[in-house]
């Protein structure tokens, strides 16, 4: 059902390891089911590369402490055009070059976990001084097209931070956009009355410029001191392995 | 009930009574009547009747007046334990003599440290448990006895007749109450529900419907790296003297099929029904939580809120 195996590794730096001890668990734990799952791969060719999960990126020297949870091997940035809240194709790749891109896969019908990464990001940005929160662009894209209309991704997305950007596309598509990113396809719970949760990845993903590159993923629980933190050394600094 | 020096060794040697005929019938194995013979009968009045004589209804007036819980207290805690431990209670009421235990092992604790105020609140809640623990197992008996009415344990009897048991309430405590401000025609509750009574159970939870038609209690289970939400149909725990919190990632109330958006300012009544305190009515703060707000590291329990009704 997956595909690229991913690894987490908690930074040697105190901090880093209070910090993410229940991140690096829960993380750990979802992703290390992903590697299991991904035996069974049936499209390897969008693995991040090295296919060697154990190889770490874990600091060599660098005095910067990234807070996110690392992973091995890194995430590629997806090649996707999807369509925009304007109605307007967008193509990930080209409009996200060289910024630090935060993915983030989620639905707009949700209660608690989205709302909750959403308003921790757009407050972390309205913070940060503009020469930072500049070079970031915050992607939120739906794994309920059916429901998130371009309209109802842009009133959603907009209430957050103006310049968040509300992505959707055909179902196969989401799914397939999904697999590309190692989660698993969002699935469904019927909440009866015509409402559904859907089930979906709950981590934010960080590609770094200019590499574009997710060296790192934020699950629900990162802190926003911890946000802040990254955000500014991602950006000022990209990824210093 | 003056407690003189006599009477405190009669209070030990029921203890140590009690306790040889705890560990015989405990010998005696499955010999015992499945159905409260007169056997279990007897064990649960000298299990009562040491309980009661121990000491703590003077203990606790005592540090009320002194503001200081007087030198044998810790005994009085420990000699309640014992009983408490060593019999066999009737069946109804095991939840209720297990949760007593908890209130005389948290007064053992506290009267280790030296915090007097700390103290005096773990009598108090010892003491008022003990009466109403004392109450349904008098009650108990009495219906074994055929006797009817209350029986005259000095103010337990001032309670009531009932002759109908009752339950030994949790009791509710909620802070921290708030509702997400909506993006959609969906929105998510918040709370934190102190417990310091018995065992409860958060059953559901309502809104006027012409707020919301559909509300559901809801948690968020870790599936690989995909987060579930899904109902609780049998209901959350409220643990026995602890806390349920519901906030983001964990527990939430789900409002949906919203009539209109929930707008910062408003405030709206949530109607929540617990397996034994019943229902209870908490106002609740919608708050804008897309940006400033308290998310996950602004703490849950900043805000004012919350009120709490009661009972039944």
């Amino acid at each position: 059902m997956t595909t690229t195996p991913l690894a987490i590794h908690a930074r040697q730096s105190g901090r880093a390891l209070t910090t993410l001890r229940l991140l690096t668990a829960a993380l750990i734990l979802a992703l290390g089911m992903v590697v299991l799952a991904a035996c069974g791969g049936d499209d390897d060719d969008d693995a991040a590369g090295d296919a060697n999960g154990g190889a770490t990126t874990t600091s060599g020297g660098t005095e910067s402490k990234v807070m996110g949870a690392i992973i091995t091997p890194p995430l590629e940035k997806p090649n996707f055009v999807l369509t925009d809240t304007n109605n307007k194709p967008y193509d990930i790749k080209k409009e996200t070059e060289g910024y630090l891109t935060l993915l983030y896969l989620g639905y707009t019908h949700c209660p608690d976990v989205c709302p909750t990464h959403m308003a921790d990001m757009a407050t972390v940005i309205k913070k940060l001084p503009a020469d930072v929160s500049s070079k970031i662009k915050v992607l939120f894209i739906t794994t309920d097209p059916a429901r998130d209309t371009p309209e109802v991704l842009g009133n959603y997305v907009h209430l957050f931070h103006p310049d968040f950007i509300g992505l959707t596309g055909p179902e196969d598509q989401i799914i397939s956009l999904q697999k590309t990113l190692g989660v698993n396809p969002a699935t469904k719970t019927d909440l009866g009355g015509g409402n559904y949760a859907v089930n979906h990845a709950a981590y934010v993903m960080a590609f770094t410029a200019p590499d574009n590159v997710a060296h790192t993923v934020y699950p629900l629980g990162v802190t926003r001191e911890d946000w802040e933190n990254d955000l500014k050394l991602l950006v000022q600094e990209g990824w210093k392995p | 009930m003056t407690l003189t020096p006599p009477r405190r060794w009669l209070t030990l040697a029921a203890v140590a009574l009690l306790a040889v005929v705890a560990l015989s019938f405990a010998a005696c194995g499955g010999d015992d009547d499945d159905d409260d013979g007169a056997s279990s009968d007897q064990q649960v009045l000298s299990g009562i009747e040491a309980l009661d004589s121990t000491g703590l209804h003077e203990i606790e007036e005592q540090t009320l007046a002194d503001g200081k819980a007087p030198g044998d207290a810790q005994n009085v805690a420990r000699q309640s334990l014992t009983v408490l431990r060593l019999t066999t209670w009737p069946e109804d009421l095991q939840d209720e003599a297990k949760a007593l235990e908890k209130y005389f092992e948290e007064m053992d604790a506290a009267l280790n440290g030296s915090d007097d105020k700390k103290i005096a609140d773990s009598i108090g809640k010892a003491h008022d448990a003990w009466h109403e623990f004392s109450h349904m197992v008098w009650e108990h008996l009495q219906k074994h006895a055929n006797v009817a009415g209350g029986h005259s344990d000095d103010h337990a009897a001032a309670t009531g007749t009932a002759t109908t048991p009752t339950k030994m309430a949790a009791k509710l405590e909620i802070t921290g109450a708030k509702v997400r401000a909506s993006a959609t025609d969906v929105s998510a509750a918040y709370m934190t529900i102190k417990n310091t009574g018995l065992e409860d159970r958060l059953l559901k939870a309502s809104v006027d419907p012409s707020i919301s038609p559909m509300v559901q209690v809801h948690e968020m289970v870790a599936d690989g790296a995909t987060m579930k939400m899904q109902e609780v149909k049998a209901g959350i725990v409220v643990p026995a003297t602890g806390e349920l919190v519901l906030k983001p990632g964990g527990y939430h109330i789900m409002l949906m099929n919203l009539k209109q958006p929930l707008t910062a300012g408003q405030t709206i009544t949530l109607t929540l029904t617990f397996e034994k305190a019943g229902t209870i009515e908490v106002k609740a703060p919608v708050e804008d939580m897309t940006s400033g707000g308290s998310g996950m590291s602004g703490g849950m329990g900043a805000s004012p809120t919350a009120t709490m009704g009661g009972g039944h």
